[in-house]
């Protein structure tokens, strides 16, 4: 154990990129393996074998050459209960974690996950009164589609009320966001009771959940995703300079409020797309880009991979968790990401931060 | 911005597009507008295809994906089915149509000593979705979608393909239908009409012996704390009230709620029905100590819920308890008729004796 | 690189700022000065496109700053801002090379940065673990690393250890050196005279003053920018200004020094024109003159004013002329009564501030009454009683 934590501070002192792509390499890795072996887990017992011949006539090209026989209760386990979860909770937590980033960089503020500009409550009043409501005008996915496009309301709502002036400074938009956000959660607190009926429909995907995420919303979802962690990845210096001031910012070139602007937006897309697929799984966006910043260093450049990466990793350790801790018992997920992400964050606040932190 | 932000930002609008495309057009040829299933066609045992109209019940079967038409037929006798609810258990079992049954939920206790696998999270609410596929039953009944509606309706008829039938009875005769919707499914109506027959005389009986009570005893149901949880009108459990000429002075208003302690002085119960799991502590303080039912020791406590909240035959026992305790002089637990179909467990066989 | 402003009107919630025309000549320090609330921070802000006027234009080389486009005017401006937020876990090098953050990090730039700032040492500390001194120095290499022709510093000196402070001002003064232009807002009216080639001098949003620092300061001009008065001293350094409180009822005492039998009765008339006096007789034949001065010099500690008579100058040689310049060093007034008309002295010193001479020609009243004048005029507030 200690010789790990010596050897990994020797990485740690290693000059430059070459350390940070070294990181992020070995974080893609271990998500990577976790994938696999995360198939192997569920309620029904397959063998590992069945697992991986499964996996392999899904290849592309070369998966038709061998034929294995494969019960096809077990090929529609894997492929399409298991293998959307796995994939939704690396896309979900990607997408949290580098949101949270986001969030964190441009409000200049560590306590903050990318819910708050809006987008827990809207994405919560959708789905509720989706639930509530019965609404089929989208047919099959009236509740993500209707959390989608409400948490987009409600975010574009909080921006134009932060309005001061010609800007939106950090803190108005944070008050606002929490204001407004409060305000609306007030409206889905009454729109339950007076449904008192469908209140456990509600609580729990308030609580979030990955299960029964089927391909067809997947796709698109991890496409928004995928490339909003691209774009942002490649605004990383612009993070960086926010968090010394917009005044700051400013004065090395940037264009402060379209640049905000332009990054809330992709933030709100890409975790909107997520909750709403997965409801509002909570502490990824909070403490993720925090174990990054502590391990790596604090630039966006290598929080924002690594965030996205351990985002997704850490979601779906807990969903693994979720699915197997008790036998027969299927926590919410976002109970989990709670109950283990807060404890290990502190642990490793105190090993490491030392004077980080302090004012 | 540079040249490759631009092409990602593209990137996410064209697939913010094609997801909307994408919606719209399932939307319009799931026929997933056109919602719910509520006629089903089987084979009766004789060859000839019988329609079953889910909404006497109470029911409807969620439309599989692709399945555009106003009847689902199921083309053969059906002979593995998947039970979630107690109440569907029961009436599987009293039906007679027990040994199709493969999987269960864990509160189905009725009958007890059952080995069949659990298709659900102990919570008996969450329905695993990788047993229902191990399972590969031909028809799951449900009393409801479990803690994810979306995501397991979405589940359900994209992936699985397997029809799921969800039945709620909410009064008598939606039971009574339900019963024989479920004979038809598994060709046993034989054993429904018989059931449904039992249900009504002594039906019949619990008229006629309190044809002659007046006026009602007033009675409140406590059903859970902390606060005076009660049923109001619109509730299960307010018709056995009713069918048992009690007045339930909580009947004002509907749904379960709070009531405030001030009704309950006011309205001052003759009789006060407890929950199973609420302690008879909660009735020797105010309100409830200066009401007449307490003065007069007119405290009953259920014995056993499940009679009382699962919609099957097992009500029949429930209100005759009911009324027995009530009127005792009027009617007591002996007069139920036996139950007309032969079963290892006989329905009553882990009643409270009151008697 | 010049820059021209005019006609800027801008109005926030808690003031109006009116400045008709400005301009910075390239290669020159401009202070802008003034109380708090005057103004200042928000003109900085003006000047490099932070804040956009309601009317006005700002012209940088000829361009107006408001149609630069962003990444073009932080090549031109670059600013030390007075408050820098600390930002999570960067280490000093990443801070100092943020300012060009779309470029790859270029080595040996920082280290050029760094090293003049004297912090190289700091390349690779958190930046949240160094001292205010410290992360000024940092965000000032940072400026420097942006590589602009104009570096714009809002009150850089503020609430820095002293040592810190004179290497910013070091550090401002290189700057120039290095051709920069630069345009510092400093609250400290000795820096603005100090470092400043040219200084604009702003009260409630309008400029009362612009132009050169040695000519344009004077205690009246600052009474009316800052509200108080300011003592003038001169000093190896240069002129430095004091502010302090003009208290006309406290008088100082004074410290005079007459020969064993005074002829001119100075202690006997001040004291009863009202002065807390020290009389001090020197025994002229004394061979013990040096024990005598001593005596005078520790006696002199605890006066700012020290009368003395020509003859006592004459008398007693080089030991007193030692003793005199002594007192200039520490700031004191002297007053010389020469009684015999020997101007020889008048060559110790010819700056008035510190030494007044009075003729024969006046009467012992007439020179007790303007020395006290002179004492009450310059007495400071601060603990000096009488």
């Amino acid at each position: 154990m200690m010789k790990s934590i010596s050897a990994l501070k020797a990485i740690r002192k290693t000059p430059g990129r070459v350390k940070d792509i070294l990181w992020i390499f070995i974080i893609a890795v271990i998500l990577f393996i976790t994938t696999v072996f995360s198939a192997l887990l569920g309620p029904v017992k397959l063998s590992a074998l069945t697992v991986f011949d499964i996996f392999f006539t899904q290849l592309p090209l070369i998966g038709g050459l061998l034929h294995f026989t494969i019960p096809e209760t077990s090929y529609v386990i894997v492929v399409f209960l298991r293998e959307p979860e796995i994939i939704g909770a690396i896309i979900v937590g990607a997408s949290l974690g580098t949101g949270g980033a986001v969030i964190q960089s441009v409000f200049r503020n560590p306590i903050t996950e990318p819910y708050i500009i809006g987008i827990s409550s809207g994405a919560a009043l959708g789905a509720v009164s989706a639930i509530v409501f019965s609404l089929t005008l989208f047919g099959l996915f009236s509740v993500q589609i209707m959390a989608f496009i409400f948490a987009l309301i409600v975010v574009l709502a909080v921006y134009l009320f932060s309005f001061h002036g010609s800007r939106t400074p950090p803190t108005y938009l944070l008050l606002t966001g929490i204001s407004i956000s409060l305000f609306i959660s007030s409206i889905v607190g009454l729109l339950i009771y007076t449904n008192i009926k469908l209140e456990n429909a509600a609580f729990f995907w308030l609580l979030g959940s990955l299960q029964g995420i089927s391909w067809s919303e997947l796709l698109p979802v991890s496409a928004v995703v995928i490339a909003s962690v691209a774009v942002i990845w490649s605004m990383s210096g612009q993070l960086n300079a926010f968090q010394l001031g917009e005044a700051y910012a400013h004065s090395v070139g940037i264009n402060v409020e379209r640049t905000k602007a332009l990054l809330m937006g992709i933030v709100a897309l890409s975790v909107s797309a997520a909750v709403s697929i997965s409801g509002l799984i909570g502490f990824v966006g909070l403490i993720i880009p925090h174990i990054c910043r502590l391990l790596f260093g604090g630039s966006n450049r290598i929080v924002i991979p690594t965030s996205a990466l351990l985002g997704a990793l850490f979601l779906l350790l807990a969903d693994d968790a979720a699915r197997t801790a008790i036998n027969g018992e299927v926590i919410p997920v976002g109970i989990v990401t709670g109950m283990i992400g807060i404890p290990f964050f502190l642990y490793l606040l105190r090993r490491m931060a030392s004077g980080t932190y302090e004012n | 911005m540079n040249r490759v932000q631009r092409y990602l930002i593209a990137i996410i609008a064209a697939a913010l597009m094609i997801t909307a495309g994408i919606y719209v057009y399932s939307a319009e040829n799931s026929g997933y507008s056109s919602g719910n299933i509520e006629l089903i066609s089987i084979a009766s045992p004789n060859g000839t295809m019988q329609t079953v109209n889910l909404n006497y019940s109470n029911s409807y079967m969620i439309r599989p994906d692709n399945f555009s038409g106003n009847t689902y037929t199921f083309a053969e006798p059906i002979t593995k089915i998947v039970s979630l609810a107690p109440s569907l258990t029961s009436t599987l079992y009293g039906i007679g149509a027990f040994g199709k049954v493969v999987g269960l939920d864990p509160f189905s206790t009725y009958p007890p000593n059952s080995t069949l696998p659990i298709a659900t999270d102990n919570s008996g609410y969450d329905i695993s979705l990788e047993e229902i596929v191990n399972l590969s039953p031909q028809l799951v009944v449900a009393p409801g979608l479990g803690y994810y509606p979306a995501n397991e309706e979405n589940a359900i008829v994209n992936t699985l393909h397997i029809p799921f039938l969800i039945m709620n009875p909410e009064n008598i005769q939606q039971i009574e239908n339900q019963t024989m919707d479920l004979a038809h499914l598994t060709g046993t109506e034989n054993n429904a009409s018989k059931i449904i027959q039992w249900m009504q005389d002594n039906l019949q009986t619990f008229a006629e012996h309190l044809s002659n009570i007046s006026p009602e005893l007033s009675i409140f149901y406590y059903l859970s704390t902390p606060g005076y949880w009660t049923a109001g009108n619109d509730t299960f459990i307010n018709q056995f009230f009713t069918i048992a000429h009690l007045h339930n002075i909580a009947a004002n208003a509907s749904g379960y709620y709070i009531d405030s302690g001030e009704n309950i002085t006011v309205a001052q119960p003759q009789i006060i029905l407890l929950d199973q799991y609420v302690n008879y502590t909660q009735v020797e303080s105010e309100p409830f100590n200066s009401t007449p039912a307490f003065k007069n020791n007119r405290i009953y406590t259920i014995f056993n819920d499940n009679f009382f909240n699962e919609p099957d035959f097992r009500v029949i026992y429930a209100i005759g308890w009911l009324i027995s305790e009530s009127y005792p002089g009027h009617y007591n637990m002996s007069d139920i008729t036996p139950f007309p179909i032969t079963l290892k467990y006989p329905p009553n066989y882990d009643l409270y004796d009151a008697v | 690189m010049k820059i021209d402003a005019r006609d800027i009107e801008y109005e926030n919630q808690n003031f109006r700022l009116n400045v008709d025309h400005i301009t910075i000549e390239e290669g020159s320090i401009t202070g802008i000065g003034g109380p708090n609330g005057s103004g200042k921070s928000t003109l900085l802000k003006i000047l490099y496109g932070y804040l956009k006027p309601r009317k006005g234009t700002v012209l940088i080389d000829g361009n107006s700053i408001s149609e630069l486009r962003g990444s073009k005017a932080a090549g031109k401006i670059s600013v030390v801002q007075q408050e820098t937020p600390t930002p999570m876990n960067f280490t000093v090098e990443n801070i100092v090379s943020m300012s060009r953050y779309s470029e790859p990090v270029d080595d040996s730039k920082v280290r050029e940065s760094l090293e003049r700032c004297g912090i190289t040492h700091l390349r690779h500390r958190k930046f949240e673990e160094l001292s205010g001194g410290e992360r000024r120095l940092v965000m000032i290499a940072g400026a420097l690393y942006q590589g602009t022709e104009i570096i714009m510093l809002d009150e850089p000196t503020t609430f820095l250890d002293v040592d810190k402070e004179l290497r910013v001002v070091d550090l401002i003064v290189t700057l120039k050196q290095l051709g920069k232009t630069v345009i510092v807002v400093l609250h400290d009216v000795n820096l603005l005279y100090r470092i400043c080639n040219r200084v604009v001098m702003m009260r409630d949003g309008k400029v009362v003053g612009e132009g050169y620092p040695s000519t344009m300061f004077t205690p009246d001009l600052l009474r009316e920018i800052y509200g108080i008065s300011f003592l003038s001293f001169t000093t190896p350094e240069g002129t430095a200004w004091m502010p302090y409180n003009r208290s006309e009822e406290r008088l100082e005492g004074v410290l005079v020094i007459e020969e064993e039998f005074p002829r001119l009765g100075l202690s006997y008339n001040l004291w009863k024109n009202g002065m807390g006096v020290a009389s001090f007789s020197i025994k002229v034949t004394d061979a013990d003159i040096d024990l005598q001065l001593d005596e005078i010099r520790h006696a002199s500690q605890r006066y700012r004013y020290v009368v003395i008579t020509s003859r006592v100058v004459n008398a007693t040689g080089e030991g007193m002329k030692e003793l005199i310049a002594e007192f200039f060093r520490d700031g004191k007034l002297l007053f010389l009564v020469d009684s015999e008309n020997e101007s020889s002295l008048v060559s110790i010193s010819d700056r008035e501030n510190y030494f007044r001479i009075f003729g024969v020609e006046k009467t012992i009243a007439d020179i007790c009454l303007e020395i006290k004048e002179v004492t009450a005029s310059t007495s400071l507030s601060y603990g000096i009683r009488k």
